[in-house]
């Protein structure tokens, strides 16, 4: 008998909305962490980003076989950005990011965001949502 | 159907293909060193990370119409919903035009008199094209104009994929039309202001109404 795995499924809702500008030389993934933690967030979504960045880091496939790939700037833009944020027991937030991005040569690259590799080249703008659940 | 499913299998290869971890990729020339920073011509400014936050946030979904250039029919829907600095996300839709533009970084040359600049000339892609995702951020300039920002992917007619950032002058909307949700900020503003970090004017988060 095959077993079945049970969702984990939440009622909740959106709450506070946060617009950031990250200014240069910041990493997206690293200011989401920031964002978390100085806001005490426990899960959001991110609702859209625009911007550029120095290089672009993506990565796919599973992460001890992922293929990454480096997309050469300065200049690399954002085109559209996924992902959430949730903080663990533990206290540490895990961020997934995923999305697309124009390189300098007009082409489009997709994956997701390599933690450290992807640095505001003059400015992100990025908008995130807090999820909050329905108490119990 | 049926025919075109046949066909497939028609020509399936005799062996399975065996799909083995591909190495780095690197769209990049072989000396190429990946920048961990960039030299700004101005001061390091903070902090590094501005936010400004909301319990406010109210959501349209707007289905703009064939022909219309995109960026004028937005800031006037946005303009009669008195919605005046958000972001959209869009989800679908296709364009007779696009212009968009690629980064070529210039340096500011005062001896010059030039700023710097990070848009050439626009580039044409060939109509219809499929939009395949997009953002765009809205607010105002320092004059308090409306001000859109947004970054699309998509395919061109022929397959060929483009990403960049679009120009507001020639987006232009096809039968399909194009489909975008609109989230507006309740209590916050972005407003473009010059950095003189980076010396480019940039949109800024700030606080408005009971939160400022």
């Amino acid at each position: 008998m095959n077993a079945v795995a049970e969702s984990h499924v939440e009622q909740g809702q959106y709450g506070r909305v946060f617009a950031v500008r990250v200014r240069p030389n910041e990493d997206l993934v690293e200011s989401l962490r920031t964002l978390a933690a100085s806001q005490g967030l426990r899960h959001a979504v991110i609702k859209g980003a625009v911007g550029s960045l120095i290089d672009g880091n993506l990565a796919f496939g599973p992460a001890a076989t992922a293929t990454k790939v480096n997309i050469p700037g300065p200049g690399v833009e954002i085109l559209s950005i996924n992902g959430d944020i949730r903080v663990g027991e533990d206290g540490q937030a895990n961020v997934r990011v995923q999305g697309t991005l124009g390189g300098l040569d007009g082409k489009v690259y997709a994956g997701t965001f390599v933690p450290g590799g992807n640095l505001a080249f003059i400015t992100m703008e990025v908008v995130v949502q807090e999820w909050v659940p329905s108490a119990a | 159907m049926d025919t075109a499913v046949l066909s497939v299998r028609h020509h399936a290869p005799a062996v399975a293909p065996v799909l083995t971890p591909a190495p780095v990729l690197r769209h990049v020339a072989a000396d190429h060193v990946p920048a961990d920073h960039f030299q700004h011509p101005g001061d390091t400014l903070f902090p590094r990370l501005m936010t400004v936050t909301s319990d406010v946030c109210r959501e349209f979904m707007v289905d703009v119409p064939a022909g219309v250039n995109l960026f004028t029919h937005l800031q006037e829907v946005l303009s009669a919903a008195g919605a005046e600095s958000g972001i959209i996300a869009f989800t679908g839709g296709v364009f007779d035009t696009i212009d968009y533009h690629t980064v070529t970084y210039f340096p500011p040359d005062p001896a010059a008199g030039k700023a710097a600049k990070v848009y050439g000339s626009s580039i044409r892609a060939a109509g219809p094209i499929t939009l395949l995702a997009a953002t765009l951020s809205f607010g105002l300039t320092a004059d308090g104009a409306p001000l859109l920002h947004c970054h699309a992917a998509f395919v061109d007619s022929d397959g060929a994929t483009h990403g960049g950032h679009l120009s507001n002058q020639n987006c232009i909307v096809a039968a399909e039309g194009v489909q975008a949700c609109v989230s507006v900020f309740g209590d916050i503003r972005f407003r473009a202001r010059m950095d003189s970090e980076t010396t480019f004017s940039v949109f800024h988060p700030e606080a408005v109404g009971a939160a400022a």
